[in-house]
């Protein structure tokens, strides 16, 4: 295992060094850097800083000194400075803290949902939940990113905002809510989900209650103000915030804090998590349907096992394999961040870095960026493969 | 009373072009010590009578009849109660070997599982009767190889390992589904070898479905020839091979190649009838070279013939007497 791993590192080498070659070249061949085209294109541009300019972006050396120049420092950790002569390592590791921030927090969720839900679907194949999310996940799967973030920004979250600054619910809608709850609550408990063979007790009972509590604590929550108010005495602005990453001015307090980092991070999060579910739930339940009508399975129930272990013993375990090898892969393309997302919800993440980079022009941001993310994914492939071997005893690493 | 005795089983499937008939109005019963033979051919229903018996069949599955064991109608027991006869009082092996096992999990975890499943014991000591059980179905060096993963086994190694499963809580019946349809023959015949030492030791009841004739003829004392969901013909292996009562089975003999016998192989011309909108009369008629008028109308009931143990379904049982009925395939065929 360890030497399998020490051998695909050794092998990532010369493919991130062929790699960063050809992003040199395309980046090189981009164009001279806007900075210098503005100073340029000024009428009364003096000569000595145009030159200063070309100077700094060394577009009079020759390409492969340039190369070299580049690389020898890159690979000891100097990352160069960008036109406004600042620190391309300290932005791009602000950049990447933002987007962690963001997108670790999104991935999660969004295979914590899709395989909860896709899990249900498969077991609950061609029933009414199954055709919902089904439905659910197609829409959100093919509706573009910027589309959906923007109607989430505008209708979702400012409606939202506007209506929790005066919150007021009409009774109809509070008995609207209870029912909503109650019925919730009854289809949890409704022997529907096939988890187990055993009948379930007081169903009724318990599936009410379930959602008078549902329903009790939307109510608390929202009618009563029991956070919406207390938080916006302290602070006049909109609850859910629409744009940035965090406040102008984060509280100082670590607990306000976090809160305050929560609240900006539920828009594009949720549109992420959309967008992430939707994938994640329809490969769970093709392949827990694919373990779900294989032959151990059928091997399972003939030894008399019950029906919840037969699901997640048998069924699940193998349904994991194949996804976990995705989601790590999906991980490993995280730091190339959300470019759409991002900059719809305004965040200073590493796709506004990169996209900001590129109408710039700027060399040394660009393949920072470039290599950064070649590093991650390239890492994460050695990850998925050793996942893979881990979880499948049919697969030897060497 | 017998060990297993199913009586009129129905089984049908609602599906989006129609109700699938997969059974109809099956009855057989098996002892302890028995060894009951189904054939028929692809489609025919032997798998889902099998699995109807064991309570595999998916939830949509309509099930009417009696399954008695021991004088109980499993098919009207709770889940939980059911669940105590699947892998304790009666196991069943499967087709394929290869896929049988679950990759993920090492052999003795599967074996222990079985046990586990109804017996109250540590782990350890359902390891220790995984090792046993091993040993018990001819596997070398049993307490090593417990520890190793399905596929380090080879096919006939796995389906020794599904029989040790089906064996796990020394049921009383095991069903065997095709066990040697997917090995090559050398391996047939040690599974076919074991199957027969482990019924001799344990005296348990065995069913066991095939394609292969052979097969049936070495293992079972009687058998059931099944076509399109019916059993069409009921008795001893002697009977049915020497004196078949229905054209079907005659043909399905015929297809047999036989040392010594002269021409080609038989087939048995046309495909089974769908199982959709069933029509009425004799469902082989559309390939039967007996066919009468009646045969279209009416549909034979299953009874005995000039041998009161030996039942067929057919109109003209009769006429099959003395002859050699292969015969008229081959005449058919020629020409
Ligand atoms: N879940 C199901 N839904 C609909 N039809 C089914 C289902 N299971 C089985 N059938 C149908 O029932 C019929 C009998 O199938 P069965 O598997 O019992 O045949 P078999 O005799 O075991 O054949 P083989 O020799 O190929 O194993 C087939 O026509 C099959 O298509
Ligand atoms: S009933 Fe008629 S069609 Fe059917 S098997 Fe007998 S002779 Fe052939
Ligand atoms: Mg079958």
């Amino acid at each position: 295992m360890l030497q399998f791993i020490a051998r695909r590192l050794l092998i990532t080498i010369p493919i991130l060094f062929l790699a960063s070659i050809i992003t040199f070249l395309l980046v090189a061949k981009l164009g001279i850097p806007q900075q210098l085209e503005n100073a340029m294109s000024k009428p009364n541009a003096s000569p000595a800083a145009i030159r200063s300019l070309r100077n700094q972006f060394e577009l009079d050396t020759p390409l492969f000194t340039r190369y070299t120049n580049w690389i020898s420092h890159f690979v000891r950790g100097d990352f160069g400075l960008d036109g406004q002569r600042t620190n391309v390592r300290s932005d791009i590791w602000r950049a990447i803290q933002v987007t962690l921030r963001l997108l670790v927090f999104a991935q999660i969720m969004s295979v914590l949902l899709g395989i909860a839900v896709g899990l249900v679907s498969a077991i609950r194949q061609y029933t009414a939940f199954d055709y919902i999310t089904t439905g659910a996940a197609f829409l959100f799967f093919s509706i573009p990113t910027a589309v959906l973030a923007g109607f989430l920004k505008v209708y979702g979250i400012v409606e939202f905002n506007r209506w929790a600054r005066h919150p007021t619910m009409s009774q109809a809608v509070l008995v609207a809510l209870l029912v909503i709850g109650a019925l919730c609550g009854l289809a949890l408990t409704k022997n529907r989900l096939r988890f187990s063979d055993r009948p379930q007790p007081k169903k009724l009972l318990l599936g009410v209650s379930a959602g008078i509590g549902i329903a009790l604590g939307f109510i608390i929550v929202f009618k009563l103000g029991w956070d919406g108010n207390i938080y916006r005495k302290r602070n006049p602005k909109p609850l859910i915030a629409t744009i940035g990453q965090a406040s102008d001015r984060p509280p100082a307090e670590f607990f306000s804090r976090m809160l305050d980092y929560f609240w900006h991070l539920l828009g594009p999060s949720l549109t992420l998590i959309l967008v992430g579910f939707a994938g994640y739930s329809r490969y769970m339940r093709a392949s827990m349907l694919d373990t779900l009508s294989s032959d151990y399975v059928r091997t399972a129930r003939s030894k008399g096992v019950s029906e919840g272990k037969v699901i997640f013993k048998h069924a699940f375990r193998n349904a994991l394999i194949p996804l976990t090898t995705a989601v790590a892969l999906d991980f490993g393309a995280l730091l190339s961040g959300a470019i759409i997302t991002e900059r719809i919800f305004s965040w200073k993440g590493m796709g506004t870095f990169f996209s900001e980079a590129l109408n710039l022009r700027e060399p040394k941001p660009l393949m920072a960026f470039v290599m950064i993310t070649a590093v991650m994914v390239v890492l994460f492939n050695v990850v998925a493969d050793v996942l893979y071997a881990r979880l499948d005893p049919r697969i030897r690493l060497d | 009373m017998s060990l297993l005795e199913v009586k009129n089983l129905c089984v049908s499937f609602p599906t989006e072009d129609g109700v699938v008939e997969a059974v109809r109005n099956v009855s057989f019963s098996v002892d302890r010590g028995d060894v009951l033979g189904i054939v028929g051919e692809s489609g025919s229903g032997k798998s889902v009578t099998s699995m109807a018996v064991m309570g595999l069949l998916p939830r949509s599955a309509r099930i009417t009849g009696q399954v008695l064991y021991d004088g109980v109608d499993i098919l009207k027991l709770e889940q939980k109660q059911r669940g105590a006869y699947r892998g304790n009082r009666m196991g069943m092996i499967f087709q394929d070997p290869m896929t049988s096992l679950n990759p993920v999990y090492t052999i003795g975890w599967q074996l222990s599982e079985a046990v586990r499943t109804h017996n109250n014991i540590s782990k350890k000591a359902a390891k220790a009767r995984a090792v046993e059980l091993l040993a018990l179905v001819g596997i070398p060096q049993s307490s090593k190889r417990v520890d190793a993963f399905p596929h380090e086994f080879s096919g006939g190694m796995r389906q020794r390992v599904m029989i040790a499963m089906a064996m796990a809580n020394n049921p009383d019946l095991l069903i065997a589904d095709e066990p040697t349809t997917a090995l090559d023959v050398t391996v047939q015949a040690q599974i076919l070898e074991t199957l027969e030492r482990i019924q001799a030791e344990s005296g348990i009841g065995i069913i066991l479905i095939t394609h292969d004739l052979g097969v049936v003829a070495g293992m079972s004392d009687r058998m059931l020839v099944m076509y399109a969901g019916s059993v069409v013909e009921d008795g001893t292996v002697d009977e049915i091979f020497y004196e078949p009562r229905m054209p079907y089975t005659a043909g399905l003999l015929g297809a047999i190649p036989r040392a010594g016998a002269a021409g080609r192989l038989n087939q048995i011309k046309g495909t089974t009838p769908s199982l959709i909108n069933l029509k009425p009369g004799c469902k082989f008629s559309g390939r039967c070279p007996l066919v009468v008028d009646v045969c279209q109308q009416t549909e034979p009931e299953l009874v005995p013939t000039d041998q009161p143990a030996h039942l067929a379904r057919c109109h003209r049982t009769k006429d099959l007497i003395g002859v050699d009925a292969s015969a008229m395939f081959l005449q058919e065929t020629a020409g």
